[in-house]
């Protein structure tokens, strides 16, 4: 498989980060999913940590299996998201070496409820853990086709503007119009390049593989609305643009194209290797395309652009973001739009005990896929950051199975 | 206890009562998920709101053609039985932004059965501040529109003030009967209060009330009869829906002199203010139903505190359904609290719905018998 060449560019980026959190103050810890939280303290510079990453980074190094032993001995139950049970196993196995050096103690705990009602609590946790101010931001979800963002939004820019006040006092700095307005633009403008490599992916070969996707998303999320975060998003997307241009595919000998749902086992992220020796990319999947709400939104009132982009629902035709308005209908409409616009002939449906939000309604979909849209569908079963249950022998298996079923 | 019995019979039966009381009084009826929706708006639309629970005990088959084995066996054994008929006096649903599965599935009800009126109640979860207090008025709006469309009926100020008196009363009384637990021996079990508050939730208020009344009446004319040294009890849990918990601790030796469930204390614990404007009271008043998804750890140890307090609780059992990922993530915090800073002992059982009691009960004697 080919590396972006700006893979450089966004790792050192990303090691920058590590240090910044380390050596600048204030720090929050905080949720990556759509969170206006986080442009807004990239604005006042307070450091954001995210406990989700480096979750996924214990997971990729394989600790989830001490880390997840940790927390359930500490009463974490196992039914919890395994990025909940590697983080608290990270903060109460006190005295050892971890990954990365670890994540030092936040100043201040901000959450949004977008991304899962378990992250509430989940933070919450933490608030009480470091005894440490906690800003919540409140955004309704989807639940049926009448709730259109605009009933929201307005509550929801009172909430971020409450938000502000509060962090503005953890900062001792000040959010001006000018530098909310500035944020709003690179935060629409990333929206809008990532929205664009996702387009070019639709090209055969495709540029990117899901590995691909899956490194650069940390871009737009946890340097969000950042001058940095726009400037290696267009080098990702010229760069992209360039494979197009000259048919270059991210895996070699491409002959199927799959979509792939829900959040893949980070511990295992190699696998992807085993569907390029079959000849199988994938181009998209809803935790590349969907999750992020990465939709146009218009940036003329900041503030009512981060409180759309923090409800996350779809505005004007566009498409908003799985976790917030769940599996269905829309997301079947859509899924039945990528599959052909993606030329996709084949579907890997995930389902992940720790992610009831991405889980919910995949069996429905992975029969929608299979019966309305009449390709091939492997629903597998692998958790996305705790490895003990995985076995990699009966996911080739079932792979196998379906590489048969795809032909040549 | 007469009016006690036959509550007992209720509970079991509970489809059937509904459907009776539908037959007799012509309202249709629609079914509640959790105590954070406002049945107040249902009732003053001339409608009847009834608590979902799984009302058979039946193994579920049907659900998991949609529903994964690990959301909540409750949830999903309720939609095993709508899927199967169980459910088919009803109306209409309203579904709030509330637990995962609740939340997550509202959309998989809609999909799956296209043809049920499925109403929404979403983000009012955190809305204590004034601005949560306008979306909450603007949820509510929505949801009396949906209402009137479904009964004909219009929610009038009078009728609500009405219905807001009636609910009111039968928190007064559930908090009355609740009350008859704090003296040693307690006036009534944790088994009858169960059968009581299990039984409200789906009674109609007036029927409801008028036991309720009676069964206070009884209660307070009579001392509590019992082994005096037996153990007090808190009982704290989700959708603790059969009485063979409560049964399995009473049949050890104690009592269940108290309990934090989503049909028990949590459903009326909140009185709605009747001098206030209709809305804004009954936003105020939501906002404090100690439901995990919809409050802070701190805030619940708050309430068990109180209660461990008033109640002279000697120890406390936490009955979790599996699944339940917010009682499950407050349950560290808590325990650590209630042990550390109240000095009392806790148990943790793990829930599921229609599970093998016989490995509880066991361990329930084993925490009873270790209570100083």
């Amino acid at each position: 498989m080919k590396k972006l060449e700006c893979g450089k560019a966004v790792s050192g980026a990303l090691r920058q980060y590590y240090r910044d959190i380390w050596e600048k103050r204030p720090l929050a810890w905080s949720v990556v999913s759509s969170n206006p939280l986080n442009d807004i303290c990239n604005l006042l510079g307070i450091q954001v940590a995210y406990p989700e990453n480096y979750a996924c980074v214990c997971a990729a190094q394989h600790l989830s299996e001490k880390y997840c032993t940790i927390a359930e001995s500490n009463n974490y139950k196992s039914d919890l998201c395994s990025y909940i049970r590697n983080n608290f196993g990270f903060l109460l196995d006190q005295g050892s070496e971890h990954p990365l050096g670890g994540l030092p103690k936040p100043d201040v705990i901000t959450v949004v409820s977008n991304a899962c009602l378990n992250y509430i609590k989940w933070f919450d946790a933490l608030r009480l853990h470091f005894d440490v101010p906690y800003v919540l931001l409140n955004t309704p979800h989807k639940m049926s086709q009448d709730d259109d963002p605009s009933l929201y939004v307005d509550y929801v820019a009172g909430e971020i503007e409450e938000a502000i006040k509060e962090l503005e006092k953890i900062s001792g700095r000040k959010v001006t119009s000018a530098k909310l307005k500035e944020t709003a633009h690179y935060s629409r403008e990333q929206g809008k390049y990532w929205r664009e490599i996702l387009e070019l992916n639709k090209s055969t070969p495709a540029p990117l593989n899901f590995p691909d996707l899956a490194n650069l998303i940390f871009v737009p999320t946890s340097l969000s609305g950042t001058e940095l975060g726009l400037s290696l998003l267009k080098q990702a997307y010229e760069e992209v643009r360039d494979r197009v241009k000259n048919g270059v595919g991210a895996i070699d000998d491409e002959r199927h194209r799959l979509i792939l749902l829900n959040i893949p086992p980070w511990y295992r992220l190699g696998i992807s290797s085993y569907f390029a020796e079959k000849g199988c990319v994938l181009p998209f999947g809803d935790y590349t395309r969907y999750v992020w709400c990465t939709q146009d939104i218009d940036d003329s009132d900041p503030l009512e652009h981060f409180a759309y982009k923090a409800l996350g629902m779809a505005t004007d035709g566009g498409y908003g973001s799985s976790t917030v308005e769940t599996l269905y209908g829309p997301l079947e409409k859509r899924i039945e739009e990528d599959i052909k616009a993606y030329n996709i002939d084949g579907a890997v449906v995930q389902i992940n005990k720790s992610c009831k939000i991405m889980s919910t309604g995949g069996l429905d979909i992975a029969r929608f896929i299979r019966d309305k849209m009449d390709i091939p569908v492997v629903v597998l079963d692998a958790d996305q950051a705790d490895e003990r249950f995985y076995s990699d022998a009966e996911f080739k298996q079932r792979l196998d199975a379906f590489f048969d079923a795809l032909g040549e | 206890m007469d009016s006690l019995e036959k509550l007992h019979g209720i509970i079991s039966n509970a489809g059937e009562y509904i459907t009776g009381f539908k037959q007799k009084s012509g309202k249709k009826v629609v079914g509640v998920m959790h105590p954070i929706v406002p049945q107040e708006l249902i009732y003053a639309a001339g409608l009847y709101p009834v608590r979902l629970f799984p009302m058979k005990k039946e193994t579920i088959t049907k659900a998991h053609e949609s529903l994964q084995a690990y959301t909540s066996s409750i949830f999903r054994a309720i939609w095993d039985q709508v899927l199967k008929g169980g459910f088919d006096f009803l109306d209409a649903v309203v579904l709030p932004e509330s637990c995962e599965t609740v939340t997550y599935f509202a959309r998989g009800w809609q999909y799956n059965r296209p043809g049920d009126k499925v109403f929404t109640f979403s983000g009012v979860r955190y809305h204590k501040n004034e601005n949560g207090e306008k979306l909450f008025r603007k949820q509510s709006e929505r949801l009396i529109k949906s209402l009137e469309d479904l009964s004909g009926q219009k929610v009038t100020d009078s009728a609500l003030a009405d219905a807001i008196d009636l609910y009111n009363e039968n928190r007064r009384l559930l908090k009355e009967i609740f009350a008859f637990r704090k003296e040693q021996p307690p006036r009534i079990s944790g088994t009858d209060f169960f059968a009581i508050s299990l039984a409200s939730a789906f009674l109609d208020k007036q029927e409801a009330n008028a036991v309720l009344g009676k069964i206070s009446d009884e209660l307070r004319k009579t001392g509590g009869a019992g082994d005096r040294s037996k153990k007090r009890i808190l009982l704290s849990g989700p959708c603790i829906v059969d009485k063979k918990i409560y049964e399995s601790i009473e049949s050890s030796d104690a009592y269940v002199v108290a309990d934090d469930t989503n049909f028990g204390l949590r459903s009326f614990n909140s009185m709605v203010d009747p001098d206030k404007e209709p809305i804004a009271a009954l936003s105020n008043a939501y906002a404090d139903v100690p439901c995990p998804f919809s409050t802070s750890a701190e805030t619940r140890l708050r309430v068990l505190e109180e209660l461990i307090s008033e109640y002279n609780v000697d120890g406390v059992v936490f009955a979790i359904e599996k699944f339940c990922e917010a009682e499950t993530m407050d349950f560290p915090y808590l325990e650590k609290n209630i042990k550390e800073k109240l000095g009392k002992p806790v148990l943790l059982l793990e829930t599921e719905f229609l599970g093998d009691l016989a490995p509880i009960k066991t361990r329930i004697d084993a925490f009873v018998e270790s209570i100083q």
